[in-house]
C-alpha cells in the first residue's frame, strides 16, 4: 500500500493498535504488520514521530522500563487517547461507507 | 549502546540528525532499542550478525528519511481539539469584532462611557488576538520553532513598538505582527490540519500589511505624506479578520477531545 495512501489514517491505526494494551514501538509496528498481513508495511523508524507527536497532544503516555539490559519505551492510551481512538473510528466508518456508495454504484450504463 | 559496528555508526548518524530536536537522547535511545530486537529476532532465526545489522537499519529506514519525518512530524499536532482550543477559536472570532466595534466607537465618540466602552472593546482585541493565536497553534501540536517564535513576536509587538518608536509605534507594530502572522500561515499550511481557504486569507492579511508599510516607507522617504498609505489599511485588517474569525469558528466548531480541559493518563493494563 502506497504511502501516500495512509495519509491521515496513520494516528487511528497506531490508537487502534495501542487500544489493545500497552506496547512497545517494535510491538507496534510489528502488530500492524500483522493485522494488515503485510499490506502495511512502512519504514519502521518513521512510526516513532508519530507516536512521539501523539504523546505531544496527549493521546498516548509513555514509561520507560529496563529489558534485557536496555532503555525501552512503552506506549499506552491515556482516557483522550481513547476518546479520540472512537472518534476516529467513527469518522473512517462514515467515510468508507460514504465511498462505498459511489464506487459500489453499477457503473454508467452504454450504448451497445 | 553498541561501540561498533554497522548498528553504532548508524545511530551516530541518526544522532547528527536529529540533533536538533528537544527529544533527540530518547529517540536514539529507542531506536538502538528497536533496531537491536529486530538484530536479535533475526540472529535467532538464522541470519548472521552482519547481515541481521544490515537488515535492521534497511527496515528502519536511512536517518536522513527518518529525521525528516521526525522534524516534519514535530511541526504538526494530532489534529485533536481541547476545551482550551475550542476557547481560544471563541476568542478568534470576537477579536476582530471588538477591533471593529472598539475603534468605530473610539472615533465615533468622544469621553463619556460609551467611548470608555469602545476603549476597553480595543485593549481587549489584542490579547483575544493572541489567545487565539495561542489556541491555533496548540492545535497543530506547536508548529515548531518558527511557531513559537511567531507568538513571541506577537506578544512583544506592543512594548517594543512603543519604546522603540512612540507616535510612531505602528510602523513597528504592523509590521511585527504581519510577519508573525505570515510565518504562522505558512506553518499552519505546511501541517494541513485546518481549511486552506482561511489559512490564505490570514497569509494574504499579513503579506498586505508589509507590503503597505513597505509602501509607506517608499513614500516617506520620497518626502510623501504616508498617511494616505496607511487609509489602506484596512484591506490587510479585513482579510486578517476575515481569515482569522474563520479559523476561530472552526476551532471552535470542533468537539473537545478532553475532559475537565486535562487528558489524563491512565495506568498500564
Amino acid at each position: 500500500m502506497r504511502a501516500d495512501a495512509l495519509k491521515g489514517h496513520l494516528d487511528l491505526l497506531l490508537l487502534a493498535i495501542i487500544e489493545d494494551g500497552t506496547k512497545h514501538g517494535y510491538a507496534v509496528i510489528e502488530e500492524l504488520r500483522n493485522r494488515t498481513d503485510g499490506a502495511i508495511d512502512l519504514p519502521e523508524g518513521t512510526v516513532y514521530p508519530a507516536l512521539h507527536r501523539l504523546e505531544r497532544a496527549g493521546l498516548l503516555t509513555s514509561r520507560w522500563d529496563e529489558v534485557n539490559g536496555r532503555p525501552r519505551r512503552s506506549y499506552s492510551l491515556t482516557a483522550g487517547g481513547k476518546k479520540a481512538a472512537r472518534e476516529k473510528r467513527r469518522e473512517w466508518s462514515a467515510f468508507a461507507l460514504t465511498v462505498q456508495r459511489v464506487v459500489g454504484a453499477p457503473a454508467w450504463p452504454t450504448m451497445a | 549502546m553498541a561501540d561498533d559496528g554497522l548498528i553504532a555508526a548508524y545511530l551516530r548518524e541518526l544522532r547528527f540528525s536529529v540533533a536538533r530536536l528537544a527529544d533527540a537522547d530518547d529517540f536514539v535511545a529507542e531506536a538502538e532499542d528497536h533496531l537491536l530486537e529486530v538484530v536479535e529476532r533475526l540472529m535467532a532465526s538464522g541470519h548472521d550478525a552482519s547481515d541481521a545489522e544490515s537488515e535492521a537499519i534497511a527496515r528502519f529506514g536511512s536517518a536522513a528519511l527518518v529525521s525528516r519525518i521526525c522534524i516534519t512530524q514535530a511541526k504538526q499536532g494530532a489534529s485533536v481539539p481541547t476545551i482550551r482550543t475550542r476557547q481560544a477559536g471563541l476568542a478568534a472570532v470576537v477579536a476582530p469584532l471588538l477591533l471593529l466595534f472598539g475603534q468605530w466607537g473610539n472615533a465615533a465618540t468622544d469621553r463619556g462611557a460609551t467611548h470608555g466602552v469602545a476603549v476597553v472593546m480595543l485593549t481587549l482585541s489584542f490579547p483575544a488576538f493572541v489567545f487565539g493565536l495561542w489556541g491555533l497553534r496548540a492545535r497543530h501540536g506547536g508548529l515548531g520553532q518558527l511557531g513559537r517564535a511567531a507568538l513571541v513576536l506577537v506578544v512583544i509587538a506592543p512594548p517594543v513598538s512603543l519604546i522603540a518608536a512612540g507616535w510612531g509605534a505602528p510602523f513597528v507594530f504592523i509590521p511585527m505582527v504581519a510577519a508573525a502572522q505570515v510565518a504562522f500561515a505558512v506553518e499552519m499550511l505546511r501541517a494541513s490540519v485546518l481549511p486552506v481557504i482561511p489559512l490564505a486569507l490570514f497569509a494574504a492579511g499579513g503579506v498586505a500589511g508589509l507590503a503597505e508599510i513597505g509602501v509607506a516607507g517608499i513614500v516617506t522617504a520620497a518626502g510623501g505624506n504616508a498617511g494616505h498609505v496607511m487609509y489602506l489599511l484596512s484591506i490587510p485588517l479585513g482579510l486578517t479578520a476575515a481569515g482569522f474569525a474563520w479559523l476561530g469558528w472552526h476551532l471552535w466548531c470542533e468537539p473537545a477531545a478532553d475532559n475537565g480541559g486535562r487528558l489524563r493518563p491512565i495506568t498500564a493494563a
